[in-house]
């Protein structure tokens, strides 16, 4: 019996080591050639485009400048439009948190381009707590962050300042770990959230500048679909999420000021009617719903 | 509780030849890292001259893009939303490509259209970095749009919406090597990365 048990350990810890062994020869093979090779041959006629939807690779607009373009189109801060930060403790599924980290991220950046201080500080904070439950608490990890918040309270160019470290830190992160699931979800959350900003100032509002942005940012919900699909064993309410945006799009492309366009719709700006602003508005509504609810 | 400890005693010292010693080799110095590894150490470094590139304009997103010269050509392309009528600063560090300089192109449509328009293109990419801007994108557009017949009143709002970056790893035969532990031959990979930050006018 003793014996068995030892030759069990020994056989386990060699197919261990085969294991590690096997995962070593790959760094061999990985070993990266400095060898240039003078003799390849360029086939230019015929490139094969590696796109495949699982290689999708996408820079989308930052939540910082979301929230700039709002300031920038004169959106007034309005209290009340930002997801409360009571609501993090009941998310509980991954998907749920990766959504919400970008909700919140986009509030926090939306406090500070509106100079609210003390509304960024809980979001900062809430923003590190959700951070650490998607995998990215390496970010926010370091205490200084926070001092250094603490420290420049109601100077904006330094909070903002921290706010784009924040995302660089964010985004090294996110590429040198692959997290690319995460970070397609995460910005799909802060453009919702956005959305949901701007739209509830573009109701209300006939400046039609601001109706451009809502048409603009449907461009950029066509990419999000496009990562949204390709994020490897998607759960069905993400399928669903997908699906919801999708619709949202394709309302948007039946609308009479953009299937006026034709194909310059590609290139141009598009002002919305208001009817028509209403109607993308509510749909808008819906999806902030079903992600922060 | 014999066999227990015996069992203990068995998982211990695997763990700590198979698992810590290597650990300690490798954190004695830098020296100990694999190439491949370092290379990723090297890259970080590039990431941060990449996005101090985009000075004075701000920070809004970068990608690496990791590729594999492959034995025939190929293209990978990336695709950036760009906002507003916003000036848009494309900063490229091409020091982590070593061997084979590679094609940037950058288009208005992705490739799956055959009708889209080249708007920028540099050849032979390789341990460089430049930065471009969008203004004379949007005009080499404009100037396509003129040439395909569009009124002049249409032209004058054109806007780029979003840009395709085509990078085109050009073809290499791949080296042979020899495990010289096991004798086994493998085809070595050689990998390249360039890396994209992208910068918007905060005016």
């Amino acid at each position: 019996m003793k014996i068995r048990s030892t030759t069990k350990s020994l056989i386990l810890s060699l197919i261990t080591l085969l294991i590690i062994q096997c995962g070593g020869n790959e760094d061999v093979n990985e070993t990266l050639s400095n060898s240039m090779d003078e003799s390849s041959q360029k086939v230019e006629s015929s490139i094969e485009i590696d796109t495949s939807e699982n290689d999708f690779e996408f820079v989308p607009p930052s939540p910082i400048q979301i929230a700039s373009i709002l300031r920038k189109a004169n959106m007034p801060y309005e209290d009340g439009l930002t997801n409360p930060t009571e609501n993090a403790d009941k998310y509980s599924t991954q998907y749920k948190q990766s959504l919400n980290f970008g909700v919140y991220a986009c509030d926090l950046a939306y406090c500070v381009t509106n100079n609210k201080s003390t509304e960024a500080a809980e979001y900062l904070k809430t923003v590190k707590k959700m951070s650490s439950l998607v995998g990215l608490s390496a970010v926010f990890d370091n205490e200084s962050l926070i001092k250094r918040f603490e420290n420049n309270i109601g100077n904006q160019d330094s909070v903002m300042n921290l706010l784009f470290d924040i995302q660089i830190l964010t985004d090294d992160y996110i590429q040198d770990n692959e997290l690319r699931d995460l970070s397609v979800i995460y910005f799909t959350g802060a453009w919702v959230e956005g959305m949901n900003i701007g739209t509830h100032t573009i109701v209300g509002n006939t400046d039609h500048k601001i109706s451009v942005l809502l048409s603009e940012q449907m461009t950029i919900a066509e990419s999000i679909i496009r990562g949204l699909r390709a994020v490897e064993n998607s759960s069905d309410d993400l399928v669903d999420l997908t699906d919801h945006i999708e619709e949202v799009v394709e309302a948007y492309h039946n609308l009479w000021s953009v299937k006026k366009e034709g194909e310059n719709i590609e290139y141009l700006d598009v002002e919305l009617t208001h009817d028509e602003v209403v109607s993308i508005s509510d749909m808008i509504l819906e999806l902030r719903e079903e992600i922060t609810m | 509780m014999k066999i227990i400890n015996h069992k203990l005693f068995f998982s211990l010292v695997f763990v700590f030849i198979f698992l810590l010693v290597p650990q300690f080799e490798s954190q004695k110095g830098g020296e100990e890292l694999s190439p491949y590894q370092a290379y990723l150490v090297e890259l970080k470094e590039y990431r941060k001259n990449c996005r101090n590139a985009l000075k004075p304009f701000r920070y809004d997103g970068s990608i690496t893009t990791h590729f594999s010269y492959k034995e025939y050509i190929y293209a990978k392309e990336v695709e950036i939303a760009t906002i507003q009528n916003e000036e848009y600063r494309l900063s490229f560090n091409a020091m982590g490509v070593k061997n084979e300089g590679i094609t940037i192109r950058i288009y208005d449509k992705a490739s799956r259209f055959t009708s889209r328009v080249l708007l920028y293109e540099k050849e032979n990419v390789s341990n460089t970095e430049f930065t471009i801007e969008t203004t004379p994108l949007v005009d080499k557009l404009k100037e396509a749009k003129r040439e395909d017949g569009v009124e002049e009143e249409i032209i004058k709002h054109v806007r780029l919406k979003k840009l395709y970056i085509d990078y085109i790893i050009p073809a290499t035969d791949r080296e042979i090597e020899m495990d010289q532990e096991t004798g086994v031959e493998y085809k070595v990979v050689t990998k390249g990365a360039i890396i994209l930050a992208v910068g918007y006018d905060n005016l």
